[in-house]
C-alpha cells in the first residue's frame, strides 16, 4: 500500500489528507498547530490520520510515496517581522526603491474605505532597514548594454561591510534592467559566495526575471528576508519526517498552485507564500476536472475571511503579481481574493446613524463567538446561526458545546433592543448582510472581469461555507458543490497538486519580433525546466510544458498572457499568436478595445512546467434510493426569510446519507465539521463521491 | 478651557477669555492675535532649510517668521510670507 | 436609520456597499480598456454616480475631484438641455469645459444618464486626464497664453453619443486637434465602457429590487453620508482659521486668501481677498473651487464613510469667492494649468485651515495633518524615440512628494498627493523602455521633509538625461512651488522644501561614464548649469541633464521637541543632514556612532531657546 500526503498548516489547526494510491481511499483528519515548532502539528495530525487507517504514524509515512505540505512558516515570519538580517545590493543612486515603493504602497493591498482614510496610511514596515541598502557602481541600459561596468572593490567593500559591520545573514541583489543582462547580479552573487559563503544570496535576475524594479526588488527582498529561516525549517521538518519513517524528502506547496522540491522552496520561499489558499483553488479545479465542470467560482468561508478564486475552462486563474505585507511580488500566483467575513465576523451598530454593520472586525477563534463561552461578548455570525437554529448545540462532534442563550442574550441587548427588532430578526439582519458582503465580492471577481456567475459552479469549502452557500451563491449561479471534506479542502487540493515551475524572462520588444531570439529563450527557459524535473525523478512524458508570452498594446499598460506554439518559431507562427492576441483581447475588453495601430509589445516570456503525478481516481460509491427519509436526526425551529419565521424542518445526519439521496430545503444537514443550510426551493443530493451538489433556487 | 491647538488653549484669566500657553503663560486676550504677544523672529527664507528656494528663483519676495512663547520659548508657530505682510491672525475660537 | 427616507435599514445597509461596488466595476473598466499609462499607472481619473438630479452619491477613491466635478456637468446638463438637444435614454455627453465643470481642459469628462423604462434614475459619469487635447501649446500648458482663446480648446457638453450610436462628426471634432488622438480614442472607449457598465448594473440592480427601493437608496446614501459627516462637525469647536497660500507664476505671486468659518455642522470656505486672476494659465474656476474644497474636506473628514459621496460633502459647505480672482476665474481667463496651479493653492489653504480646526479637539487631534505636498514639477516631452517614433511622455514623478506630519508621528517619506490617495509613480524600467532617457538617481530626498516635533515627509530627487537619441526635440517644463514651499509646518513645525528644478547642459556625462563612474550629484559634473524659468519650453541635446527635486509635507510641532533618536535614524537614513539636525533639531550627534550625544544635544537646544529669548514682542 501506498499514500500520497497533503497537509495545510493553518492558523488553529493542521490538516491532513491522505490518498491511498491502490483503492483512492480518502482520509481525513485534523491535530492543532503548533506555531512554536510547526512541525509538532504535523506529526501529530499523521499520527490521527494513522490511527484511523488502522496503523502507525511511522507505518504510513514509510509507505508514503509522496508527502507534500503547504507551510505558512515563511508568511508569519513576513507578516511577524521575524525573518534573518538582511542586506540589500542595488544600482547606486536607486538604493530608495523599496522604501518609495512607487507611492502607492501605503495603500497596496487596502479597500476602498481605508484607502480614504489617508490620517492613518503608512507605507510597509521595512523588511531592509535603509542603513542596510547600499549602492554600487554599475549601470545597465534598457537594451542590455552595459553602460557604467560593475567595480570589482567597491562591490567587495560593501559586502564586507554589509557582513562584518552589520552582521547580515542574507543578502538581496537588485540591479536596474539585470533581467536584460544578468552578468553584474552574477558577478555579485559570486563575491558574496567567494567572501562568505554562509550567507544567503538571492539575485534578482534568478527569482524573477521581469521588468519593473521596484516590484523585482520586493520580491527578491522578500525572499532573502525569510530564506534562512524557511530552509531551516524545512530542513528539521524533514529530518522529523525522516526519523518518523519517510523515506523521501517533503514536497513544499506553492502559490502557484503546485508544489516542488524542498531545496527549490528553499531557495525561493516567498512562492510558498499564501500556498494554502492555492490549494484550495487546485483542489477545486481537480474535483471539477472529475465531475465535469469547466467553470467555477471558489469559495472558502472561515471564522474571519472569505476567499475567492475562478477556475475558467478548466484552468485555475491566475495574478500577475501578489501583494504581501504592503509589498508588491512579481511572481505569477493563483488568484485569490480576499474580504474580512467570516463565522467570527462581529455585528454592530454604527453611533452616529444606528445601522446594523457586520465585520470587519472578527471574534476569530480566540476569544470566538459569545456561544464558546471562552470571553468573547460581541455577537458574531456564528451567534446568529445559533438563535436562528441553524446550527446544532456542539461543534466537531460535540468537541465544543455552543451555548445559545449566550447567543441569544448578546443579541437581544447589543443588537435588537436597540434597533427595536425581535431578536430573530436582528440575526437573520446580520446573516443577510454578511451573505451579501460575500455575494458582492464574487460579483467583483466575476462579474466585474466579465464573467457571468450563470456559466459557473460554485464551489463551497471552509467550515463555515455551507451555512452560507446556499444564500451568497445566489448571484446567478444554478448550482453548489459542497465537497466531500470541505472543512479540510486546502490539504486535499495540496494532496492532488502537481509539480510546477514556472520560468520567465522579460526582454520587452516591438512587433515584428525576432523569432529567432524568442526561440532561443523559450529553449533556454524549458531547458531549465526539463533540467529541473528531471533531477526530480520525471519521465519526459509526464512533463508538459506550455510557453506563454504577455503581449500588450504599445502605449497600454494590460498585459494578456497569450499560448505561443514548442518548437522553432517563425514568423507565421507569431502572427497566430498576435491574431489570438488580438482576439481574446476583445473577448475581454469588449469589441474595438483592440488598438492595432498602436503595434504590439512583448514583454515576458514564460514556460508553465508540470511534472504529472500519476494520483488514483477515487472509487465512486454506489448509487442509492433518491428518499433520504433514513438519514434524518431530529426536528428542529430553523428560521428562514423565506417562510417569514421559524418552521418546523427535518435535521438530516450527513453520515447516513447514500449516493443519490435528495434533500429538499428547508432542511439543515450536519456533519460533523459542518452543518449545511438548504433553503426552501433548494435540493441537496449527495453524488457518488459523497459530494453535496445543491440545486440553487432560482427567481 | 478650551483647547486651541498642540500648545496653546484659551482659558478665563479675571473674567475675560485669553490664550494660555502649556506652560502656563499668558500670552494675551483669546479675541486678539496671539502672534502678537509672542516673541517673533522674521529671517530669510534659508534659515527654514537649505532645499527652501536655494536658487532665489524669484528673488527674495518671502520671509520665514516665526513665534515663540515667552514663558516657555516653545516654538508656537511659524509662517512663510511676503516681505512686509500684515500677521495672520490664524485661529479665532 | 435618522435620515429622512424611508427604506429598511438591512436592505440599505446591503444595497449602500453594492452600489459603492458598482461604481468602482465603471472604475475598473475603465483601468482595463483603457490600458494608458494616465488612466491605469498614474490612475489620473475617477467614476462617480449621480441621482437624477445631478447630486453625487459615491466617487471611486481615485482624484477626488474628477468624480466630484461631474455634478456641476450634470446639472448644467439637466439645467440647459431639456429640449434641445434633448437627455434620452442612450445618450452620453463629452465636456472639458472648465466653465461649467472640467477642472481644465485636459481633463475630459463623459457623462450618461440611466433609465429605466423610460424614466431617468441618475447618472453615471468618468472624467480622465488626457495628455493632450490640442491647442498652441504641446501637453497641457500654452506659455505666453493671455486668454483661454489661445490655449487648448474648449467643449461644453456636446451629445457625442446619441441614443448608443457614436456622432462620427462630432468624434471627428474631438479628435482633430489633438497631437495624440489614438491616446483619446482609447480613452473615449474606455470611459463609453466605464458609463455602459454603472449603467447595467443599475438596471440590473433596479430588475431584482425594484425602482422605488433603488431611488430611495440613492437618495439614502447621500443622505446617510450627510447625518455621518454633520455629526462630526458637531463635534468639533465652532471657530474661525485662516490660512494664505501663495502661488508663484511668472513674475508674480498670487495668495490665494482663505478664512474658513465653522458653525455647528456647517463649514463656510471664504476666499474674499484672493489675488486677481492670471490672463490665463494658472487660474480655475468656481465650479473647481467647489470640487476642489469638497475634496479637501472630504480627506480630512470623510475617513472611514462607505461610500464616498461628495454630494453629501458638499451640503455640508458653502463656498464664498469674488469672481475675477485666480481662484475664481471669469471668461475668458484661461485655466489650462488650473490643476497643478490654482488648485494646489487651495487644497494648501483648505488643508492647514482644516487640520487646525482638528487640532482644537481633543477626540480628533489624532486626524490632523500638516498639508502635504501641494504644488508640481511637470515635464511634458514630446519628440523622436529611440525607435525612431514619436512620442509624447508626461513625466510626473513629482507626484512623489511628502506628506504632511501627523500630530502622533512622522507624515509618510514620498507619500503622494493629499486628493489622489492612489497615484503611483512609473518604474524608472518603465520610463526607459518607453521613452529615450536615463536615470542617474531617483531616491528620497534629504531635507525636504518639513522639520518638526513630528516631521513632514520627504520628496522625490532624480537625475535623468535623454538616452540613446540625439535630443528630445521639446521638452516643455512647468513649474510651481519653486518659490516657497507649499508644505508649511503647524504648530511650531517648519516648511518642506521648496521645488528645485536645474540644468545642465552640454556636460562631460558621457567622459564620467567611460571612466566608470556613476555620478551622485550634478556637482560632480562638468557643464553649463542652469535655472529655468518657472515655464519653458526647451529642447534637450544628448548631454544635457536635467534634475528635479521635489516638496515634503509640512512638520507638525517645535523640531526642538523631536526625540533625538529619530534624528539620528533620520540622519542614518540619509532623511535628514547633520547640518540640519543640529541648526533646526538641535540634535548633535556622535561622528562615530551617528548616535545622539546626550550632553551636547541639551547645551544646542538650550542655546536654541537663549536665541528665541532674544526676539522682540
Amino acid at each position: 500500500m501506498a499514500y500520497i500526503i497533503g497537509i495545510d498548516t493553518g492558523g488553529t489547526f493542521t490538516d491532513i489528507v491522505v490518498l491511498s494510491e491502490d483503492d483512492g481511499k480518502v482520509t481525513t483528519d485534523k491535530a492543532p498547530s503548533t506555531p512554536r515548532d510547526f512541525s509538532i502539528g504535523v506529526i501529530d495530525a499523521v499520527e490521527n490520520a494513522a490511527r484511523q487507517l488502522g496503523m502507525s504514524g511511522f507505518q504510513l509515512l514509510n509507505n508514503t510515496a509522496i508527502f507534500a505540505i503547504g507551510t505558512t512558516v515563511a508568511t508569519n515570519m513576513l507578516l511577524t517581522h521575524t525573518g534573518t538580517k538582511t542586506g540589500h545590493i542595488t544600482t547606486k543612486g536607486f538604493e530608495d526603491t523599496l522604501l518609495i515603493g512607487r507611492v502607492n504602497q501605503k495603500i497596496a493591498g487596502l479597500s476602498g474605505i481605508d484607502v480614504l482614510d489617508l490620517a492613518r496610511l503608512d507605507k510597509a514596515r521595512p523588511v531592509i532597514p535603509r542603513n542596510l541598502i547600499k549602492g554600487v557602481t554599475e549601470r545597465i541600459d534598457y537594451k542590455g548594454e552595459v553602460i557604467v561596468p560593475l567595480v570589482y572593490q567597491e562591490t567587495a567593500q560593501v559586502v564586507r561591510d554589509l557582513v562584518e559591520k552589520e552582521h547580515v545573514e542574507a543578502i538581496a541583489v537588485v540591479l536596474l534592467w539585470s533581467f536584460m543582462n544578468p552578468e553584474h547580479e552574477q558577478e555579485i552573487k559570486k563575491i558574496i559566495n567567494q567572501m562568505y559563503p554562509q550567507i544567503y544570496v538571492t539575485i534578482s535576475s534568478e527569482l524573477v526575471p521581469k521588468i519593473k524594479e521596484y516590484e523585482r526588488a520586493a520580491t527578491t527582498s522578500i525572499n532573502a528576508y525569510v530564506g534562512k529561516g524557511t530552509s531551516r525549517y524545512i530542513s528539521s521538518l524533514g529530518t522529523r519526517l525522516k526519523e518518523n519513517g519517510l523515506k523521501l524528502p517533503p514536497m513544499i506547496m506553492q502559490n502557484m498552485g503546485g508544489f516542488t522540491t524542498a531545496d527549490e522552496a528553499c531557495r525561493k520561499p516567498v512562492l510558498t507564500c499564501n500556498s494554502g489558499p492555492a490549494g484550495g483553488v487546485v483542489g477545486a479545479q481537480a474535483l471539477a476536472n472529475l465531475l465535469g465542470y469547466k467553470n467555477i467560482i471558489t469559495t472558502d468561508m472561515g471564522g474571519t475571511s472569505f476567499d475567492v478564486g475562478l477556475v475558467v475552462n478548466g484552468v485555475s486563474q491566475f495574478a500577475s503579481q501578489l501583494i504581501l505585507d504592503k509589498y508588491v511580488t512579481l511572481n505569477p500566483t493563483i488568484d485569490v481574493t480576499s474580504i474580512g467575513a467570516g463565522s467570527g465576523s462581529i455585528a454592530w451598530i454604527e453611533p452616529d446613524t444606528g445601522l446594523l454593520k457586520v465585520g470587519p472586525q472578527s471574534a476569530a477563534a480566540d476569544p470566538g463567538p459569545v456561544c464558546y463561552e471562552k470571553g468573547g461578548t460581541e455577537p458574531t455570525v456564528t451567534d446568529a446561526n445559533i438563535v436562528l437554529g441553524r446550527y446544532p448545540g456542539h461543534l466537531l462532534g460535540g468537541k465544543i458545546k455552543l451555548n445559545k442563550e449566550k447567543s441569544f442574550s448578546a443579541i437581544k441587548t447589543k443588537i435588537a433592543d436597540p434597533l427595536k427588532m425581535d431578536v430573530a430578526t436582528a440575526a437573520i439582519s446580520i446573516i443577510d448582510i454578511v451573505d451579501s458582503h460575500m455575494a458582492d465580492l464574487i460579483r467583483k471577481v466575476t462579474v466585474a472581469k466579465g464573467y457571468d456567475p450563470g456559466d459557473f459552479v460554485i464551489f463551497s469549502f471552509g467550515g463555515a461555507g455551507a451555512a452560507h452557500v446556499g444564500s451568497y451563491g445566489y448571484v446567478g449561479s444554478k448550482t453548489a458543490i459542497i465537497p466531500n471534506f470541505a472543512s479540510e479542502f486546502s490539504a486535499f487540493g495540496i494532496c492532488s497538486s502537481d509539480v510546477i515551475h514556472i520560468n520567465e524572462l522579460s526582454e520587452p520588444m516591438r512587433y515584428p519580433f525576432g523569432t529567432e531570439r524568442i526561440t532561443a529563450i523559450y529553449q533556454d527557459l524549458e531547458n531549465k525546466a526539463l533540467k529541473d524535473f528531471q533531477a526530480e525523478g520525471f519521465s519526459r512524458e509526464n512533463i508538459l510544458l506550455t510557453r506563454l508570452v504577455d503581449l500588450r498594446y504599445i502605449g497600454q499598460i494590460q498585459e494578456m498572457a497569450t499560448r505561443v506554439p514548442a518548437g522553432d518559431l517563425n514568423h507565421q507562427d507569431m502572427e497566430r499568436v498576435i491574431d489570438e492576441f488580438e482576439a481574446a483581447y476583445e473577448l475581454k475588453y469588449g469589441k474595438g478595445s483592440a488598438y492595432k495601430i498602436a503595434g504590439i509589445e512583448a514583454t515576458t516570456y514564460r514556460v508553465h512546467g508540470v511534472g504529472k503525478i500519476i494520483k488514483p481516481s477515487p472509487k465512486k460509491r454506489r448509487r442509492g434510493p433518491a428518499n433520504s427519509s433514513a438519514a434524518i436526526k431530529e426536528k428542529r425551529d430553523v428560521y428562514f426569510r423565506e417562510c417569514d419565521g421559524f418552521r418546523l424542518i427535518n435535521v438530516y445526519d450527513r453520515g447516513k446519507l447514500q449516493p443519490g439521496n435528495i434533500v429538499e430545503g428547508p432542511a439543515i444537514i450536519e456533519a460533523v465539521d459542518t452543518t449545511v443550510v438548504v433553503h426552501p426551493g433548494q435540493t441537496v443530493k449527495l453524488d457518488g463521491y459523497s459530494n453535496m451538489i445543491m440545486q440553487l433556487s432560482q427567481g | 478651557m478650551q483647547r486651541v491647538n498642540e500648545y496653546l488653549e484659551i482659558v478665563e484669566e479675571a473674567g475675560e477669555k485669553a490664550f494660555r500657553c502649556k506652560c502656563g503663560y499668558i500670552l494675551g486676550p483669546a479675541t486678539d492675535n496671539y502672534k502678537t504677544y509672542a516673541l517673533k523672529c522674521e529671517s530669510p527664507l534659508k534659515k527654514a532649510g537649505p532645499n527652501v528656494n536655494p536658487y532665489k528663483v524669484g528673488g527674495e519676495k518671502f520671509v520665514f517668521r516665526e513665534f515663540c512663547c515667552p514663558g516657555c520659548y516653545t516654538l508656537l508657530g511659524t509662517d512663510i510670507a511676503l516681505r512686509g505682510e500684515p500677521l495672520l491672525r490664524d485661529v479665532e475660537l | 436609520m435618522r435620515t429622512k427616507n424611508k427604506i429598511d435599514p438591512v436592505t440599505f445597509e446591503i444595497l449602500r456597499h453594492r452600489v459603492g461596488a458598482i461604481n468602482d466595476e465603471g472604475a475598473s473598466s475603465l483601468m482595463l480598456v483603457s490600458g494608458s499609462p494616465v488612466a491605469s499607472e498614474v490612475l489620473d481619473f475617477n467614476t462617480a454616480l449621480l441621482n437624477a438630479k445631478g447630486e453625487v452619491i459615491v466617487i471611486g477613491p481615485y482624484i477626488l475631484e474628477h468624480g466630484i466635478s461631474l455634478e456641476q456637468i450634470v446639472k448644467y446638463i439637466i439645467a440647459n438641455y431639456q429640449d434641445n438637444p434633448g437627455i434620452n435614454e442612450g445618450d452620453m455627453f463629452l465636456c472639458n469645459d472648465p466653465y461649467v465643470g472640467a477642472l481644465h481642459q485636459n481633463d475630459v469628462a463623459l457623462v450618461a444618464p440611466i433609465y429605466w423604462e423610460g424614466e431617468l434614475v441618475g447618472w453615471t459619469g468618468v472624467a480622465v486626464h488626457q495628455q493632450d487635447v490640442g491647442g498652441p501649446g504641446k501637453g497641457q500648458v500654452s506659455i505666453g497664453a493671455t486668454s483661454i482663446f489661445e490655449e487648448a480648446p474648449v467643449f461644453p457638453p456636446i451629445k457625442l453619443i446619441e441614443r448608443g450610436i457614436i456622432r462620427k462628426d462630432l468624434e471627428g471634432e474631438y479628435f482633430k486637434r489633438s497631437r495624440l488622438p489614438e491616446r483619446l480614442g482609447l480613452d473615449l472607449r474606455a470611459m463609453t465602457a466605464s458609463n455602459n457598465v454603472t449603467s447595467r448594473r443599475i438596471r440590473e440592480l433596479i430588475k431584482d429590487r425594484g425602482i422605488e427601493t433603488v431611488k430611495s437608496t440613492f437618495d439614502a446614501i447621500i443622505d446617510y453620508v450627510e447625518v455621518k459627516l454633520r455629526s462630526r462637525l458637531m463635534e468639533l469647536p465652532d471657530g474661525t482659521w485662516r490660512h494664505t497660500a501663495y502661488l508663484d507664476y511668472g513674475d508674480k505671486i498670487y495668495p490665494c486668501k482663505l478664512t474658513m468659518t465653522k458653525k455647528k455642522d456647517k463649514l463656510v470656505f471664504d476666499f474674499t481677498g484672493t489675488a486677481a486672476q492670471a490672463p490665463a494659465v494658472i487660474n480655475c474656476t468656481y465650479p473647481v473651487l467647489q470640487a476642489i474644497v469638497t475634496g479637501v474636506f472630504m480627506m480630512y473628514l470623510g475617513y472611514g464613510i462607505f461610500p464616498p459621496s461628495s454630494g453629501a460633502a458638499g451640503r455640508c459647505l458653502e463656498v464664498v469667492s469674488e469672481p475675477g480672482t485666480f481662484v475664481h476665474a471669469i471668461w475668458p481667463a484661461g485655466v489650462s494649468k488650473a490643476t497643478t496651479g490654482a488648485r494646489y493653492s487651495v487644497i494648501d489653504a483648505g488643508s492647514v485651515c482644516l487640520a487646525k480646526m482638528l487640532a482644537a479637539s481633543d477626540k480628533y487631534r489624532d486626524r490632523v495633518m500638516a498639508p502635504w505636498r501641494s504644488s508640481s514639477i511637470i515635464a511634458d516631452l514630446f519628440g523622436i524615440d529611440q525607435r525612431g517614433a514619436y512620442f509624447g511622455a508626461s513625466i510626473l514623478d513629482f507626484m512623489a512628494g511628502g506628506a504632511g506630519a501627523r500630530s502622533y508621528k512622522d507624515g509618510i517619506d514620498t507619500g503622494g498627493q493629499l486628493g489622489a490617495p492612489a497615484i503611483a509613480i512609473a518604474n524608472v524600467e518603465t520610463h526607459e523602455f518607453r521613452y529615450p532617457m536615463l536615470f542617474l538617481y531617483r531616491k528620497q530626498e534629504r531635507d525636504t521633509g518639513g522639520p518638526g516635533k513630528f516631521r513632514g515627509g520627504v520628496a522625490l530627487g532624480y537625475m535623468w538625461m535623454p538616452h540613446d537619441v540625439e535630443e528630445i526635440s521639446n521638452a516643455v517644463i512647468h513649474a510651481i512651488g519653486l518659490q516657497s514651499p507649499n508644505g508649511v509646518g503647524i504648530y511650531g513645525g517648519y516648511p518642506s522644501s521648496t521645488h528645485v528644478v536645474s540644468l545642465k547642459r552640454n556636460t562631460n556625462i558621457l567622459d564620467i561614464f567611460r571612466d566608470g563612474k556613476l555620478p551622485a550629484s550634478l556637482d560632480e559634473i562638468d557643464g553649463k548649469f542652469e535655472i529655468p524659468p518657472q515655464l519653458v519650453e526647451t529642447s534637450l541635446k544628448k548631454n544635457d541633464i536635467i534634475v528635479g527635486l521635489g516638496q515634503g509635507g509640512g512638520g507638525y510641532g517645535d523640531p526642538i521637541e523631536r526625540d533625538a533618536r529619530l534624528v539620528a535614524n533620520d540622519v542614518t537614513n540619509e532623511l535628514v543632514s547633520r547640518e540640519c539636525a543640529r541648526d533646526i533639531y538641535g540634535v548633535v550627534l556622535d561622528p562615530q556612532t551617528l548616535q545622539p550625544d546626550i550632553k551636547q544635544t541639551e547645551e544646542r537646544r538650550l542655546e536654541i531657546k537663549r536665541e528665541r529669548a532674544g526676539w522682540q514682542k
